[in-house]
């Protein structure tokens, strides 16, 4: 049981930085691992050794964050839905630099689920398998949104110019 | 045959994700030699995922707050029954209340040294990763595509100089042509243009006679700002050394794999060229 604890205190800045990006708020970040915390504590015996603690926790975040959006009646934080949303921003930055500030704001511009993809395959480095498991969605659809989310990431640093020329 | 000569979406994202065993990889290698236009993308998609990654490191906080700790540390003893108490307890246990003068305050700051974060750099002013830093990591990441695969395609060959300078100028803000580095045994190669740290970067390929060729690679960046002369700073990282360093206005890094060779007067043919001046002058 130690050990199982120890593991899910040494994952809690990696379930913070889940968090920011479920949320996009520091203390409503910090709510949400605070509930995550709570079920996983008192669900501790349904996590089954040997298997991704990490991944357990991390459904169970994204559920507590679905919940939390579904209870306040908020919808997920979707800004080019309306077309162009990301476009837009990125081509009024096109005189700016493109640096890990800025791709953090073009970022916060990508769908939830784009943003939510990209964090757990190429950030968490977790499986499609796993992403899948925590997203509740089949693999392909990991993979098709991975592949849609990597796009649209692309065109909007391309829309910075930062890429502009690279495919010349 | 012809199926070896399209990447499909699938084996794209695999490759970029390292899912594909060694010979469905030379095989979208081998793919990309016949599509340019793909082969610039994956360099792209390779570049933002590194960049993420750095994103994601600065995002991680080692520093959790009290509150969340204490959680793990009162189910020591009883998990579900502290779990509970944390459920019934009144009222919210984020520090809001803390962090309501904070909050404006740390935006003051932030305002006041015109850093224009977005929200993640609200909550991260430190640590912040320098531009050389990311400069570096985009050099190692640009370089380990190119070097240990003979058929990763080509922008700009030996033979189309012509067209390459004026990009180079473009991106750069100079004339830099390729240094010649026979006199070390290696052949300028190829050229290509790469998103950067701010604004684009430059990427030099050279090999030598050897078989299979040995490539080192010439990674110069534009500075936010005007700097100072450095000198060479030797690292280490993964199966590369490299030496950065910086003029005026560009920041150089130059890239090999681990072998024997006389990197003091590669580094000093390179510096000659580019300039003149010598750091110290």
């Amino acid at each position: 049981m130690a050990d199982v604890l120890d593991g899910i205190q040494e994952e809690i800045p990696r379930l913070r930085r889940f968090a920011m990006v479920l949320a996009r708020d520091r203390d409503r970040a910090d709510d949400l691992v605070q509930e995550c915390l709570t079920r996983a504590l008192s669900r501790i015996d349904s996590w089954t050794p040997g298997t991704n603690l990490r991944a357990w926790l991390f459904t169970i975040l994204r559920n507590v964050h679905l919940n939390d959006v579904r209870r306040e009646g908020r919808a997920p934080f979707v800004p080019d839905a309306g077309g162009g949303g990301s476009q837009g921003a990125a081509a009024a930055s096109q005189e700016e630099d493109v640096s890990l500030r800025e791709l953090g704001q073009i970022l916060a511009l990508l769908s939830n689920e784009h943003r939510q993809i990209l964090m757990l395959i190429a950030v968490e480095g977790f499986s499609y398998e796993e992403a899948a498991h925590i997203c509740e969605v089949p693999v392909g659809t990991v993979r098709s949104r991975l592949s849609r989310a990597r796009e649209a990431l692309r065109q909007a640093l391309r829309g910075t110019g930062m890429l502009a020329e690279a495919g010349d | 045959m012809e199926q070896r000569d399209t990447i499909n979406d699938e084996q794209f994202q695999d490759f970029l994700d390292g899912r594909l065993d060694q010979e469905a990889r030379t095989q979208v290698i081998q793919a990309l030699g016949a599509q340019p236009e793909q082969a610039v993308r994956i360099v792209e998609l390779l570049v933002n995922d590194a960049a993420l990654r750095r994103l994601g490191q600065a995002m991680l906080e080692p520093d959790v707050p009290q509150h969340l700790t204490a959680m793990i540390e009162a189910s020591r003893g009883d998990p579900g029954r502290a779990a509970q108490q944390h459920r019934n307890s009144s009222g919210p246990t984020t520090p809001k209340g803390q962090r309501a003068y904070l909050r404006p305050l740390a935006a003051s700051v932030l305002f006041l040294l015109g850093l224009g974060l977005g929200w993640y750099g609200f909550d991260r002013i430190v640590p912040q990763l320098s531009d050389s830093d990311v400069a570096y990591s985009d050099a190692m990441t640009a370089f380990s595509f190119y070097v240990d695969e003979p058929g990763a395609p080509i922008q700009y060959s030996h033979a189309e100089l012509d067209t390459f300078l004026p990009r180079v100028r473009e991106a750069l803000g100079r004339d830099l042509s390729p240094p010649d580095l026979l006199a070390q045994g290696f052949e300028f190669l190829a050229g290509r243009l790469l998103p950067g740290a701010d604004g684009q970067a430059v990427l030099y390929l050279y090999q030598n006679a050897s078989d299979p060729g040995d490539r080192i690679g010439i990674y110069v960046w534009r500075m936010r700002a005007d700097g100072h002369r450095s000198t060479p700073l030797p690292r280490e990282a993964g199966q590369f050394v490299s030496r950065s360093w910086n003029d005026t206005d560009l920041g150089y890094t130059l890239l090999s794999t681990p072998r024997e060779r006389d990197f003091d007067l590669l580094e000093g043919d390179i510096r000659k060229h580019f300039d003149p001046q010598p750091a110290g002058t």
